[in-house]
């Protein structure tokens, strides 16, 4: 558990995704079902991460405090990244684009050489 | 669309409540004629799940509908004079229907058939709803819809580590509010077919209680 929060969560594709998402307006809140469409991902992928970066300290999530009966629909549980948690995150995607720029680029297909 | 889905749906439900009936003997009664039978049923099923594929997806939605009927009818067949053959001495039509019925009403008696009983209760208890709100007993698709999503949002709770249970119930009722009908309960499928790897994560995660 200390080891994984000193180096931090991992990184995976929908994990980038989510942290780019988050990154586009660092100081906004979302929860999780704006999330998973924004991302394009089903719930079973976006909660873990989201429950992954919380556990990092990258994000911080409350319940939302109005009341469900005047709002006419459950309250939820709204996510928003911490100070420690952007700048991680910026680092994260940076290392991690590096990383792919690093990868040498996939040969062209000849056609008809099968 | 909904004519394909009540297609497989109906050749499902013949075909396992088939081979309900086939299963509902006393283990001590069983005769090589059931078992022979039983080998029989469990091929016929095979090809009948093959051909409601084929029928559904090549075919199309109606004549899918009447191959499924002919292939759950013969399946319901096999059974039926199956289980007369090793239970029935000379076995005329009557007998068979008899033989089949009596089976059936067995099996639906019996504590192994909860899930047939958990489907005949859940229709009563919102006939008698829908009479009780001035409705009348014809029930509506997404009420079924919703039934089957809280069955499956709840089993996929308590997969979740304890502490975990409560918030996840909760994020996850909110996404009801965004979905509905077929779309709504495939979400609730997904949910609770990636219930066990959300777990692991929530597990790896650790996340403190007090932040629940």
């Amino acid at each position: 558990m200390g080891k994984r929060r000193a180096s931090g969560p991992r990184i995976t594709l929908p994990t980038a995704m989510v942290l780019r998402l988050l990154l586009e307006d660092p100081t906004a809140e979302y929860y999780g079902f704006a999330v998973a469409e924004a991302v394009g991902f089903p719930s079973g992928t976006i909660y873990p991460i989201l429950a992954r970066l919380e556990a990092a300290g990258w994000l911080s999530s409350y319940w939302e405090t109005d009341d469900p009966a005047r709002l006419e629909r459950p309250r939820r549980r709204m996510y928003r990244l911490t100070g420690h948690g952007a700048t991680s995150a910026r680092a994260a995607l940076t290392a991690t684009q590096r990383l792919l720029g690093t990868l040498p680029t996939a040969p062209q297909a000849q056609p008809g050489t099968a | 669309m909904i004519s394909r889905a009540v297609a497989v749906f109906a050749g499902v439900v013949l075909t396992v409540a088939s081979a309900d009936v086939l299963t509902s003997r006393p283990i001590a009664d069983v005769t090589i004629a059931d078992v022979a039978v039983a080998v029989g049923g469990a091929a016929v099923t095979v090809v009948v799940v093959l051909a409601a594929v084929f029928a559904v997806f090549a075919v199309g939605g109606a004549a899918a509908a009447v191959i499924l009927g002919g292939a759950a009818a013969a399946v319901m067949a096999v059974v039926a004079v199956g289980r007369a053959a090793s239970s029935v001495d000379g076995g005329d039509l009557l007998r068979v229907v008899r033989a089949f019925v009596a089976g059936s009403r067995d099996r639906l008696k019996s504590c192994f058939s909860s899930g047939i009983r958990w489907l005949r209760d859940s229709f009563r208890r919102r006939s008698r709803a829908a009479v009780a709100s001035g409705r009348g007993h014809r029930l509506r698709i997404h009420e079924t819809v919703d039934y089957l999503v809280d069955y499956l949002v709840e089993r996929a709770v308590r997969r979740l580590p304890e502490g975990a249970r409560d918030r996840f119930a909760e994020e996850w009722l909110d996404h009801r509010s965004h979905l509905q009908g077929w779309r709504l309960l495939w979400w609730a499928l997904c949910v609770r077919a990636t219930a066990a790897l959300t777990a692991s994560e929530l597990e790896h995660a650790r996340l403190p209680r007090a932040e629940l």
